[in-house]
């Protein structure tokens, strides 16, 4: 029962925390795409914009609330309450520090959720979070734009899930454990996985770009193509909460990132482990304005290309050489 | 009616974009047929900013209509005013008789122009498919131009500089100092928009063998400018029909043999290096002058005249109320703009107004291909496809 | 099991909290009713036709993806008991894993992954 309550504290704290957290994400993208583009940014909401995300968050309750007439209504409320909430339940199981060793001996873990199967529950939430934006595109009543970003969000996720499982698959092959804290432990005693597992690594900084649907697999919001693709008809908090997911999204692909390939809180110990884990997460968060800042954007069949033809053979190609390479004690590279 | 309103069979759906739509610059309205994402027909409807400025034109002088040459390509006012001052001197047959000052001031105004406005496709074009980057950095340059533009004529965006026989005034102190900073520092900048996306591997497959047009089709649909050159034809105006002081300049005319939207942005990536090449020899060629033409019936008297003298202000007074009589004939006159060939076909009766005059803007006929270009594409390639036809809708509703 | 509970728990309390989130700025929000503002309507024309069907070209990929999603997921207990399935596992999943590429270079044969 203690253990359900102080489960409870640490989800509340999980939203406090990330929900400040999206909004200095915004704050944070916005500037450093200012300065990739030789602007500044936002700087008139208080020091150097630092309350414009207050002021947009504040906007967005007191906007406007239109629901078309003809849309689905019970789905049209159920969408942007689903968008974030599973990213955010993928959120639970990412610790947000290394566990400490209590005095009784049981280890404290900064998750709300800990299991030995961490990874399977993160890609399950994961894989469940692009449903909040299926449902926004039907629930649109007819909106064309609304249900073609929906199609193109099932084309994508057809596309990038697979190559998500199969990517990790390798690490796991490795440490053969789905437990994030075995992660770290096994890289702490050999080197980053990275190492062993680049083409892996790379696969999965694709797929995780297309799980979080930005540049240049922003596709079901291609808003240059689709208008605004599947929140076309949202408004307000609604078109906010779409946007709350992607961010929280894009927090967990990178911790996931950092802590599967790149040894997560492992490092040399002139810094604490902490600051360690938490400069390969923003590293992550950096590479996503980075290429925003960067690429243009695919076409969805390009995606699907890359994912089936390219991809998909090369990882089930490598998962076989790992296994074999590991069973006969032979180098991985 | 059209076929692309009906819909044949169940798989088949209507989709309207625009005219509120963010990648059809301006108030395109597109509607398209799709079978799933794929395009089996489309219909451009344009008409949203008609403005009538051709039927203005035969209420005004000559001189009157100049203001209205900058509403049509508002990206490159400058060379519109070029070419319908060429258009008016041709009718009025005082070609000749341009002081060659104004004629280099015009053509380093109309290549800023260029510039200028392939800046603003290369901006917009990357912005469509995603690339959010060289949009700023194009602006960046442009302001540059802009700033130069101010500094000669007071006006950013419609200037209204070039006149009938001459520009309005004399280039300022400094022009010519900060334009040679300019084109000292352009091809590095165009340099950086090529490391950003001509060997950008996404860049590429979004361009790439989309919105194929065939030689042939290019010259049945009559599409001028980059288009043509980036189908394979080797037609440039400036060259072939030379106009200015043209002839006196060397420049090259780039090709593409592809017909995609990749070669028709290789062409104008190019054609801005040309632009600059071009202005490099203005800098170097330009003479001392005048820069309007004197003692012509066509033309206005300098200010001062007209204010000291008083048989120039009697004479001015009747060339701004009756306008300027041109002699009674038609005359077309085509020239290079940014977008493609920009003709002015004027008919004349002899009097103060032009009797009728009809206006070959290159944006509607280029739009008018674009059918063509998008047959078999994807709903994403349209935005590609609007992007390297690079129309303005100014001027294709005029 | 405690753990799967709070799993639980949290889905739901994350559920209601976002609810709450939503339906709070429901009535925060101004709200004015206009029959033109609340029909649908395309890039500010009416709409030129009603959306009836819609032709999912990628179909046969999505029938695609749920097997190769099954696979993946077959693999990982794989995984995770690597050592104690020893050379045979490996040997068994090569198998498997061949049998469904196998399926997979027949689909792509076939054409199924491309868009036609």
């Amino acid at each position: 029962m203690i253990e359900v309550i102080i489960g409870i504290v640490k989800l509340i704290l999980l939203v406090t925390v990330l929900s400040v957290y999206v909004m200095y994400a915004t704050w944070y993208e916005r500037k450093v795409i200012g300065h990739m583009q030789q602007r500044i940014g936002p700087k008139r909401v208080g020091p150097y914009g630092l309350l414009q995300p207050l002021a947009d968050t504040i906007k967005s309750f007191f906007k406007e609330d239109v629901i078309p007439a003809r849309a689905d209504k019970p789905l049209f409320w159920l969408a942007p309450i689903l968008a974030p909430t599973f990213p955010f339940a993928a959120a639970a199981a990412i610790p947000f520090f290394p566990p400490i060793e209590l005095s009784n001996g049981t280890m404290f873990y900064f998750s709300v959720f800990h299991s030995n199967v961490d990874l399977l529950y993160i890609l399950a939430m994961m894989g469940l979070s692009s449903f909040g934006v299926m449902l926004a595109g039907i629930a649109s009543g007819g909106n064309k734009y609304s249900y073609f970003g929906a199609q193109r969000e099932i084309a994508q996720v057809v596309s990038y899930e697979i190559i998500l499982a199969l990517a990790l698959l390798n690490p796991i092959l490795m440490v053969q454990s789905l437990n994030l804290t075995d992660f770290v432990t096994f890289q702490q005693q050999h080197l980053w996985l990275i190492f062993y597992q680049p083409f892996a690594f790379v696969a999965f900084v694709i797929a995780m770009v297309a799980s979080a649907s930005r540049v240049p697999f922003d596709l079901p919001e291609a808003e240059n193509e689709l208008v605004a693709g599947f929140n076309t008809e949202f408004t307000g908090l609604k078109m906010a909460m779409f946007f709350f997911g992607q961010y929280v999204t894009i927090f967990v692909v990178s911790a996931l990132a950092a802590i599967v390939f790149l040894g997560g809180w492992s490092g040399p110990a002139i810094l604490p482990g902490f600051v360690w884990y938490w400069l390969k997460v923003l590293l992550f968060i950096f590479m996503f304005t980075w290429f925003w800042g960067t690429f243009p954007r695919y076409r969805y069949d390009q995606l699907m290309d890359i994912a089936w033809k390219k991809l998909l053979p090369l990882l089930v190609l490598n998962i076989l050489w790992t296994g074999f390479a590991l069973i006969v004690h032979m180098p991985i590279i | 009616m059209n076929k692309t309103y009906v819909v044949e069979n169940e798989r088949e759906v209507i989709v309207n974009m625009g005219p509120q739509h963010p990648s059809t610059h301006g108030v395109l309205r597109f509607v398209v047929k799709l079978d799933g994402e794929k395009i089996v027909e489309s219909d451009p409807d344009v008409g949203y900013l008609h403005r009538g400025f051709e039927k203005f034109a035969e209420n005004m002088t000559y001189q009157q209509f100049m203001p209205f040459t900058d509403r049509l390509d508002y990206l490159a006012s400058m060379n519109n005013n070029f070419a319908y001052a060429m258009a008016v001197e041709k009718l009025l047959g005082i070609s000749s008789q341009i002081p060659k000052r104004a004629e280099y001031i015009r053509v380093i105004m109309a290549e800023l122009g260029r510039i200028a406005s392939h800046l603003v496709w290369l901006a917009t074009h990357a912005l469509d498919i995603g690339a959010m980057t060289v949009f700023l950095y194009c602006f960046r340059e442009r302001e540059y131009i802009l700033d130069m533009y101010e500094m000669a004529c007071g006006n950013r965006l419609t200037y209204n500089y070039i006149r009938i026989g001459g520009v309005a005034r004399d280039l300022p102190d400094g022009f010519l100092d900060k334009l040679k900073e300019f084109v000292k520092l352009f091809p590095s900048k165009v340099k950086e928009y090529h490391t950003l996306l001509s060997k950008n591997r996404i860049w590429l497959k979004r361009t790439k063998g989309i919105g194929y047009i065939s030689k042939q089709d290019a010259i049945n649909w009559g599409i001028a400018g980059p288009c043509t050159r980036g189908s394979g034809i080797d037609w440039d105006l400036r060259r072939d029909m030379p106009y200015s002081v043209y002839p006196e300049l060397d420049f090259e005319i780039p090709v593409y043999h592809n017909c995609d939207v990749y070669d028709r942005y290789l062409v104008r990536m190019d054609e801005m290096i040309q632009s600059n090449r071009i202005l490099e020899q203005c800098i170097e060629k330009i003479p001392d002058g005048p820069v309007m033409m004197k003692d012509s019936p066509y033309v206005w008297d300098p200010k001062e005249d007209i204010m000291k003298k008083n048989y120039a202000l009697m004479k001015h007074f009747v060339k701004v109320v009756q306008g300027i009589k041109a002699p009674p004939g038609e005359t077309y006159f085509g020239a290079e703009n940014p977008k493609g060939e920009l003709g002015f076909y004027i008919y004349s009766n002899g009097e103060g107004v032009p009797y009728r005059m009809k206006i070959r803007s290159p944006s509607f006929i280029n739009l008018s291909a674009m059918p063509v270009m998008l047959k078999g594409h994807y709903i994403a390639d349209i935005i590609s496809v609007i992007g390297s036809l690079d129309f303005v809708f100014g001027e294709c509703d005029r | 099991m405690a753990n799967w509970f709070i799993a639980f728990i949290a889905l739901v309390l994350l559920f209601v909290i976002f609810a709450g989130m939503v339906i709070a700025a429901k009535y925060l929000a101004p709200r004015e009713y206009d029959k033109e503002k609340y029909d649908l309507y395309e890039c500010g024309v009416p709409m030129v036709s009603e959306f009836r069907y819609f032709n999912i070209r990628f179909y046969i990929i999505a029938i695609m993806f749920t097997l190769f999603d099954i696979e993946a997921i077959f693999m990982y207990p794989w995984a995770v008991y690597f050592e104690e399935l020893g050379i045979l596992g490996v040997i068994e999943m090569g198998l498997f894993i061949i049998m469904v590429f196998v399926g997979w270079i027949y689909a792509y044969k076939k054409g199924a992954l491309v868009w036609e």
